[in-house]
């Protein structure tokens, strides 16, 4: 995870620390008085995710497409610090399926949680393998 | 930031839908921040708009929008979609939200981020809606997500 994150990741403010996602608090973070905009949530899980997915691509240079993610929003997000973890339950050639979680003051007690599914886009095309995973759109 | 934004109200919200828009848009941290304005609305619905900003950017070498800044449009629309429907700015929270990224969000363009509310229920509120780019027969994702009124006992 040394290569530098996406603009939009700097925007949140996020750094990725120890296999975590970590969103330090911010005003500019805010959405409804005194909690997290939702979207932000929503971005760090999105994010989390997207390093799983290219740590689970090794050494192969690959650049992840979002498909789809829904998240599941467990808690209103306080004025406090936020970690993400993204576990990468199904490594296809051509799609990952990851789930994320993000929590607060608790490990045990998540904010919101997202399953992501990422389109994978491998630099260089090794030797065909036959079809594993359903085709994305 | 407001209703009176120069793209103007499209469907004329009433004074009460106004006071609800102006109370839902203005002020917001992170809408400012990410560049999330109000462009219309209707009974049950709300259009807004997310001119396109580096800061939002997933990949700099093609300027593609990231989806979680789409996510964060689509959140705020079906929300303002919620009160719009339910005539009431009171509170509510996000229980769920699905968003599929249809194609990538073109660079330099204005995101517009549409959202209905369908159905209401006492507790629950249901919500679709699209975002596109320019041309809103080719919508770039499109969401699906409910919303659960928290000032009510449950």
């Amino acid at each position: 995870m040394t290569a530098p994150l996406p603009p939009y990741a700097e925007f949140l403010g996020l750094r990725a620390e120890g296999g975590l996602v970590v969103m330090p608090y911010a005003e500019r973070l805010l959405g409804a008085p005194g909690r997290l905009h939702g979207g932000v949530v929503a971005g760090l899980l999105e994010i989390a995710a997207n390093l799983a997915a290219e740590a689970a691509c090794a050494d192969e240079k690959a650049r992840v497409k979002p498909i789809n993610v829904t998240v599941d929003y467990y808690r209103g997000g306080a004025m406090a610090d936020t970690y993400a973890e993204a576990r990468v339950l199904r490594a296809g050639r051509r799609v990952m399926n990851i789930h994320a979680e993000a929590w607060q003051s608790k490990r045990s007690k998540p904010i919101a949680a997202a399953t992501v599914n990422l389109l994978i886009v491998r630099e260089r095309a090794p030797a065909e393998t036959p079809a594993e995973t359903p085709e994305a759109p | 930031m407001s209703a009176t934004a120069k793209d103007g109200v499209k469907d004329g919200p009433k004074d009460s839908a106004r006071a609800i828009v102006d109370r839902f848009m203005t002020g917001i941290p992170h809408l400012a921040a990410l560049g999330v304005h109000f462009h219309a609305a209707g009974p049950d619905w709300a259009e807004l708009r997310m001119p396109y900003a580096p800061r939002m950017v997933a990949y700099p070498e093609t300027g593609v929008v990231a989806s979680g800044a789409i996510f964060t449009l689509m959140d705020t629309a079906a929300g303002l979609a919620v009160l719009l429907a339910r005539g009431r700015a009171e509170n509510h929270a996000t229980l769920d939200l699905r968003c599929d990224y249809l194609r990538p969000a073109g660079a330099g363009r204005v995101l517009i981020g549409r959202a209905e509310c369908y159905r209401m229920t006492r507790l629950v509120a249901f919500v679709r809606g699209v975002a596109h780019d320019g041309e809103a027969e080719r919508p770039v994702a499109n969401i699906a997500a409910t919303f659960m009124f928290t000032d009510q006992a449950s």
